[in-house]
């Protein structure tokens, strides 16, 4: 489809969204929720990225352990009660194994509210980035809005994500973050 | 055997249990995956009520025959039999005293004031509970699931065997929430 040309983004715009490619460590802690027409689930969320690995353990809310889940550039873990799986890619692994599509190839740039290439976006009256359809292969229709903003350490972070999927039995993903760390 | 008897004794005194706490939850290596404050009111037996305060709010409330987990984040209850929540909640175990359940666990008392308590169902979630008491307060709860993730509960401004309006055990549905009924299963 053909996207509508993008305005030119604005200069505090341009230079959040360099901040946010100059972090590559960093860890959040909050909850995440998983809504279909058939399904609604919940679970305490931990995501630990490192430069382009990472780890997210989902633990339910009395403290007891779901699912986690290790992503390398080779491979993908995950431990789900006492089984073990591996995949090429977190992906088709978390798809396998739970049924759920989440767009995981890039979903480390968009918790840190980072827009990538060739999608379409807004941005607030601060240079923020608001709402973001990423166009991009693996990314399918999904549509995602940015909110809750705080500052971390000087850096703007959402912590508030929510991503749409209206083709998917109109899926949505929640995630609030409670804590941003940056390591 | 003794330390079991031990433990039933202390935890069958407490006909009512109230207190506050905070929770974290350490997984294997030790790194801190979550933090929680709340309020636990137990009625012996068997009902419950769990609450954990924002920014991460539930409730769970066991009302004898069923558990409700209340989660506002999805604005969703469900519901599962209290049986099926038992061998999974650790927490229900302190508001169950049918000896059924507690013969699936092996207690031992290392100290006057602390219970060690191991599954002996190998596929069970919850593999081992230490219990802490000062005296016959219960003042701290430490439960290891089975992918060896550590959680602790301290309790404080504890009280036991007080008077609780059973009316706090009472479930209805938060206007708007769906209900995911899993009693059945």
């Amino acid at each position: 489809c053909a996207t509508k040309p993008q305005a030119p983004i604005s200069l505090n715009a341009s230079a959040h969204q360099a901040q946010l490619a100059n972090i590559h460590q960093w860890s959040i802690k909050g909850r995440m929720a998983f809504k279909s027409t058939e399904d609604k689930f919940s679970a305490n969320l931990n995501w630990v990225q490192n430069t382009q690995e990472y780890d997210v353990k989902f633990t339910t809310f009395i403290g007891t352990h779901l699912m986690s889940m290790r992503s390398t550039d080779e491979f993908a873990e995950m431990q789900i009660d006492d089984q073990y799986y591996v995949d090429a890619n977190a992906e088709t692994l978390i798809q396998r194994t739970t049924g759920w599509h989440i767009p995981l190839s890039h979903l480390p740039q968009w918790i840190k509210g980072q827009f990538t290439e060739n999608a379409t976006y807004r941005f607030d009256e601060r240079g923020l980035l608001q709402s973001l359809s990423p166009h991009c292969t693996s990314c399918g229709e999904w549509q995602i809005t940015f909110g809750q903003y705080q500052k971390i350490n000087h850096v703007w972070l959402p912590h508030q994500l929510v991503l749409t999927n209206p083709l998917e039995h109109n899926t949505q993903i929640k995630i609030r973050i409670h804590t941003w760390q940056l390591l | 055997d003794l330390a079991a008897q031990a433990l039933k004794d202390k935890l069958s005194k407490l006909s009512t249990y109230q207190a506050e706490f905070t929770q974290t939850v350490l997984d294997e290596e030790q790194n801190l995956l979550q933090e929680a404050q709340g309020k636990i009111a137990i009625l012996r037996p068997n009902r419950l009520y769990w609450e954990t305060y924002s920014p991460s709010e539930n409730t769970l409330i066991a009302d004898g025959e069923a558990v409700w987990h209340i989660d506002p984040f999805v604005e969703q209850v469900v519901a599962i039999s209290q049986q099926q929540a038992v061998v999974n909640n650790p927490v229900m175990l302190l508001s169950s005293n049918d000896d059924s359940v507690w013969e699936t666990f092996k207690v031992t008392q290392p100290s006057k004031s602390i219970f060690d308590v191991y599954s002996l169902d190998e596929n069970a979630l919850i593999k081992r509970l230490v219990l802490h008491f000062d005296d016959t307060r219960l003042v701290k709860l430490i439960f290891v699931d089975s992918q060896s993730q550590k959680s602790v509960l301290s309790f404080s401004d504890v009280n036991q065997n007080s008077d609780i309006s059973p009316s706090i055990f009472d479930f209805t549905l938060p206007e708007g929430y769906d209900l995911d009924d899993q009693r059945g299963q």
